[in-house]
């Protein structure tokens, strides 16, 4: 059996891996059924002016525009679920002793940290893929499908994109989603590999995705020398595969930023780790 | 008869003089689309628009007279609203104000510029100019201004189907209200507000006219 | 002589300005069960640590079969197993899953192989239990299950008897020394109950204070040593008569028995003299403790 493997069964085999995926089957749920039972009024709502202008003829509210809107979730309510695995993927390990079994055996400090790393980030995957299949899966159950009408990035500009490119870019963003969220599960891997409790991570790690939101978004001037440097600035690198066109620079420099903070947290875990003294 | 009545009796009389004008060219570009009971014609819309961009639509537009419009698309279609469905019995005299604004040669033809302002307390400000080819009796621009600080135009060209000349080409011009979809989120939110300018071209073909287009196709769900 | 298949080399930690452990040398032999004894705080499981990687030394280094473990981290703890302080196992699993991820570690473990580990401490029946309803005996045995279950040459107990009745510390220590007798399994154990290491031992070193203060074979360590032995004799008076006259024996108490203090060396001599002037001896029994030599040896030292 792989460390990845021998990973795998301990983390999916605690039932608190599970709170993420419950969460998000109720939240995705709930959101549907409300968005189906407010259809007509959130649709006209939803093409806002568009209404006074134009005859709209169409499914306006589709699975792929309700997928698009539930990704707004991916900014603060998914990471929380992320952290709480993430963020007690090393410190459960401390805390419950067993890593005293787990560093006396013949893999290296190193294969370990990696192994679990990958597990989080396989979580992550998994995580944003049942989000991405009951989005779609509901939001086609619910609503049909469509074309895709939403702001572009960064513009007050509306872009809509047919149905066949819609269901291949709301895949793609997905994808991008599991790279974006992988920064804060790194984020909450490192806390965890610093502290010996579950807690301290996960809160950690929510505070500074939370803070750096704020300041990300806060309209002052003198913040905006700040933004390059804050995670949080390339973690809506899903929205730009829902733009038109793609602007491919754009998503190259997001995804190098997003890899690098990955790396950069890791690679601190990974030190941490090393030079760990098992003391408890 | 003195002369101050002459004068006053002229003046009062003058208006409905215009009116009259006015109201018998509509009553003529109606009366040229009156042989048409109903009509369904295949609709191509391209924007160009920088606030909005979309590919192009298509779609099935079915009219039936007086006024039932029913739009039936595959994705989403925007059709300009107050120019997109022609139908010139929407200029119904009944509902509007009618004056004659000047007379001018348009593409070599003689033609007249006709104002139209809604007498619906609910619309009274949507005003619309018509230039009518005063030879075909056919509407060749309108420019409309729905509320106050939005204006649309529309230059409309025509082809002869069964008899009957429709248009096969409108193009618009569109100065209109902002856009705010409610919904998108954080961001959505942040950048609501723009406003739309640009121009949307319409192409119409494949018009099947007077088929005898049932009620029901009016009734079902599916315009918004 | 056997091969040396630990040794530690001038090993000490230091955290902060104290140190845990200081310049220990220490000499596991094949075939050895190992005592390593010393009062709690003496640094036995930072010394074990230390040698199972967990803690990287301050000085010195550690040797497993004759490789730097530092430098061969792999190939040598694939042959050695433990526990450390006490068995902590993943309580949402069942016992056989918790050896099954274990043992994965080393190596492929089959499914018999984990039976086998857990019908020798006792626990097949509840292999498919979590391991959150065991009590702490049962997680120390299988604590002991998983740390054989690879069939490492060298298994390194810290403190297996630690929190148990005394019928689980029987338990342990026959699993033990069936462990060392049957399969010629190497074991490093460390106590600060000496009559357990009395019991199973049979090279041993003494810690205190991080220091080692000895190191030997069991015997040779006790050898030279006064004990309390426990006699029964008869007729008791001439049999305390007799021993009242010599000056190298101590009558402690005589009650049911007599109980004397005497150096061990001649604890052969006493059986003999009683023997030979006709009393009858039908119990001869050491009272002798390791800790009375523990005591001993370890106030020699902090007052030396």
């Amino acid at each position: 059996m792989s460390l990845f493997a021998i990973e795998v069964q301990k983390t999916f085999r605690r039932w608190r891996t599970y709170i993420g995926f419950a969460a998000v089957a109720g939240a995705v749920i709930l959101l549907e059924v409300i968005i189906k039972l407010n259809e007509t009024r959130m649709a006209h709502s939803y093409a806002g002016n568009l209404n006074s202008d134009f005859l709209i003829s169409g499914n306006v509210l589709n699975a792929w525009v309700i997928s698009a809107f539930i990704m707004n979730s991916l900014y603060v309510h998914v990471p929380f679920l992320i952290t709480l695995v993430a963020g007690d993927m090393v410190s459960s390990e401390a805390t419950s002793g067993t890593i005293r079994f787990l560093l006396i055996r013949p893999p290296s400090r190193s294969k370990i940290i990696a192994a679990k790393f990958f597990v989080m980030l396989f979580y992550t995957a998994m995580l944003i893929v049942f989000l991405a299949l009951l989005c779609v899966g509901l939001g086609l159950a619910f609503f049909g499908s469509g074309d895709l009408i939403r702001f572009q990035t960064g513009l007050p500009h509306i872009v809509i994109l047919s149905e066949h490119i819609a269901a291949s870019r709301t895949a793609l963003a997905f994808l991008a989603a599991i790279l974006s969220m992988s920064v804060v599960g790194s984020l909450a891997f490192l806390f965890s590999a610093l502290v010996d409790n579950s807690i301290g991570p996960i809160i950690g790690s929510m505070a500074i995705v939370v803070i750096f939101f704020v300041i990300g978004n806060l309209p002052f001037d003198f913040l905006e020398s700040l933004r390059p440097y804050l995670f949080t600035t390339y973690m809506n690198i899903w929205q730009l595969f829902l733009d038109d066109p793609i602007n491919w620079q754009e998503v190259g420099k997001y995804a190098l930023a997003l890899l690098g903070y990955d790396v950069l947290f890791f690679g601190a875990a990974f030190f941490v780790f090393l030079r760990k003294d098992i003391k408890s | 008869m003195d002369l101050l009545s002459f004068l006053i009796g002229l003046m009062l009389l003058l208006p409905i003089q215009r009116q009259d004008n006015g109201l018998q060219y509509i009553e003529n570009v109606i009366g040229k689309f009156s042989g048409i009971k109903d009509y369904t014609v295949d609709v191509r819309v391209h924007l160009d628009i920088q606030e909005v961009k979309a590919p192009d639509m298509d779609a099935k537009v079915y009219y039936k007279e007086p006024d039932k419009v029913k739009i039936d698309s595959k994705g989403l279609f925007f059709l300009p609203k107050d120019v997109g469905v022609f139908n010139p019995r929407k200029f119904n005299p009944k509902d509007f104000d009618i004056s004659v604004i000047d007379t001018l040669t348009y593409n070599g033809d003689p033609a007249v510029r006709v104002s139209l302002t809604s007498k619906k307390d609910e619309a009274k400000d949507h005003k619309i100019i018509l230039t009518i080819d005063k030879k075909d009796w056919l509407i060749k621009e309108i420019a409309t201004v729905p509320s106050p600080g939005r204006q649309v135009s529309a230059k409309i060209s025509y082809g002869v189907f069964d008899g009957f000349e429709l248009p096969v080409k409108i193009e618009v011009n569109l100065d209109v209200a902002k856009v705010n979809p409610q919904m998108g989120g954080f961001d959505g939110e942040r950048r609501r507000g723009g406003g739309v300018k640009g121009n949307v071209e319409v192409y119409y073909s494949n018009y099947k006219i007077n088929a005898g287009l049932s009620d029901e196709i009016f009734k079902k769900e599916g315009d918004r | 002589m056997s091969e040396a298949i630990l040794t530690t080399a001038g090993l000490g930690k230091r955290f902060g300005n104290r140190w845990a452990v200081k310049d220990l040398n220490l000499e596991v032999r094949a075939g050895d069960v190992f005592g390593f004894l010393g009062p709690n705080g003496a640094g036995k499981s930072t010394t074990i640590r230390i040698i199972l990687t967990l803690l990287s030394p301050t000085s010195g280094s550690v040797k497993i079969f004759g490789k730097d473990v530092s430098g061969n981290r792999e190939s040598v703890l694939s042959r050695v197993c433990g526990i450390v302080e006490k068995p902590d196992f993943y309580l949402y699993l069942s016992a056989y899953k918790n050896l099954e991820l274990l043992g994965s570690l080393t190596r492929k473990v089959k499914r018999n192989e984990i039976f086998d580990a857990l019908e020798i401490v006792g626990l097949k029946s509840r292999a498919f239990d979590k391991v959150k309803a065991f009590s702490h005996g049962m997680k120390q045995r299988l604590g002991i299950a998983q740390a054989i279950l690879t069939k490492p040459e060298l298994v390194i107990l810290d403190e297996p008897t630690s929190g148990l009745d005394p019928q689980g510390m029987k338990e342990v220590r026959e699993l033990v020394l069936a462990l060392s007798r049957e399969h010629g399994t190497t074991i490093f154990l460390s106590s600060h109950l000496l009559t357990e290491v009395e019991a199973v031992a049979n090279r041993m070193a003494v810690l205190n204070h991080g220091e080692l203060i000895a190191q030997g074979k069991v015997s040779e360590l006790l050898n030279g040593d006064s004990a309390y032995y426990s006699i029964q004799a008869s007729p008791q008076n001439e049999a305390v008569e007799l021993l009242r006259k010599m000056p190298w024996v101590e009558i402690v108490s005589v009650a049911n028995g007599i109980d004397v203090h005497i150096d061990s060396r001649r604890a052969a001599e006493l059986n003999r003299l009683l023997v030979t002037n006709a009393i009858e001896v039908s119990s001869f029994a050491a009272k002798r403790t390791l800790e009375d030599y523990f005591l001993k040896i370890t106030e020699g030292a902090s007052e030396g």
